[in-house]
């Protein structure tokens, strides 16, 4: 069975399953992050504003969130890069299933010492 | 932000349209065919971003402690015009990636060309002012 079969299931078996482009959903997260900065840049001129804004930046939640952040760029990254070397050198397309599972293992091993970085100071001062 | 450049000349339908090529531009047999300029932009800030959103993610987030984010951070940061630079051409490459990732996401989605082309629009006009808007507060920022 093919990829794509076994992504949209057999035809009389289970409901195909919809496939999900985590690429995508990466890209979207970073495109929302970028966006939500930038508008929050636009009012840097009221200091006062920005700084009670960014006061919340402190707080677990938001640390939780930028730690998701990290997590959808570094793969978006890393995802792109590997489609840019597939685009560059076709041939790498053979070893398709190692540079998936490259992008997965680097995006896990980058994303767990920032997301420790990004926590910590706030174990640090609240325990 | 449509990709709406050149399309292809080697008989490209609407069932070539990728994410990543919206104007989907191969031929039948799936051979390169002339690609849309918004292919090429995306080639290019892809790149680009892929030196540049690590650099950002970790200059401000993780080697800086989030809770001490605010107006401080780019008052020091923007102090040189080499970060301020960098800020802005991050922003604005992120945008023109984003923006036609995101309408080539809708171009696989929506079917409607004419749904297409007015969300491509109006994505494209709220994406150029809040660029503008940006640029605007980047380069007049007072650090003193």
């Amino acid at each position: 069975m093919s990829t794509h079969q076994a992504d949209l299931g057999e035809a009389g078996s289970a409901p195909p399953r919809r496939r999900v482009r985590w690429g995508a959903v990466a890209g979207t997260v970073v495109l929302v992050y970028v966006l939500v900065l930038s508008v929050a840049l636009t009012g840097i001129g009221d200091r006062n504003r920005f700084n009670r804004w960014s006061d919340g930046m402190g707080s677990i939640g938001a640390r939780l969130v930028m730690c998701g952040v990290v997590l959808a760029a570094l793969f978006h990254t890393l995802d792109g890069l590997r489609r840019l070397v597939v685009e560059v050198a076709p041939s790498a397309g053979r070893h398709d299933l190692r540079l998936r599972t490259g992008v997965l293992f680097l995006t896990w091993a980058l994303a767990i010492p920032a997301a420790v970085m990004i926590v910590g100071p706030w174990f640090s001062e609240t325990f | 932000m449509g990709a709406s450049g050149p399309r292809s000349t080697a008989g490209a339908t609407d069932d070539h349209r990728t994410e990543a090529d919206p104007s989907g531009s191969t031929d039948q047999t799936g051979r390169d065919a002339v690609r849309s300029w918004g292919w090429h932009a995306l080639q290019v800030s892809s790149w680009l971003l892929v030196v540049m959103l690590p650099i950002h993610i970790l200059s401000i987030w993780v080697l800086h402690d989030p809770g001490r984010f605010g107006v401080a951070t780019f008052v020091d940061r923007w102090h040189s015009s080499g970060w301020r630079l960098f800020d802005w051409a991050f922003l604005m490459l992120a945008f023109l990636h984003g923006g036609l990732g995101l309408s080539g996401l809708l171009a696989t989605v929506i079917r409607n060309e004419t749904a297409r082309i007015v969300i491509a629009a109006v994505l494209a006009t709220a994406f150029t002012a809040l660029a503008l808007l940006v640029s605007a507060t980047i380069f007049s920022f007072d650090v003193a």
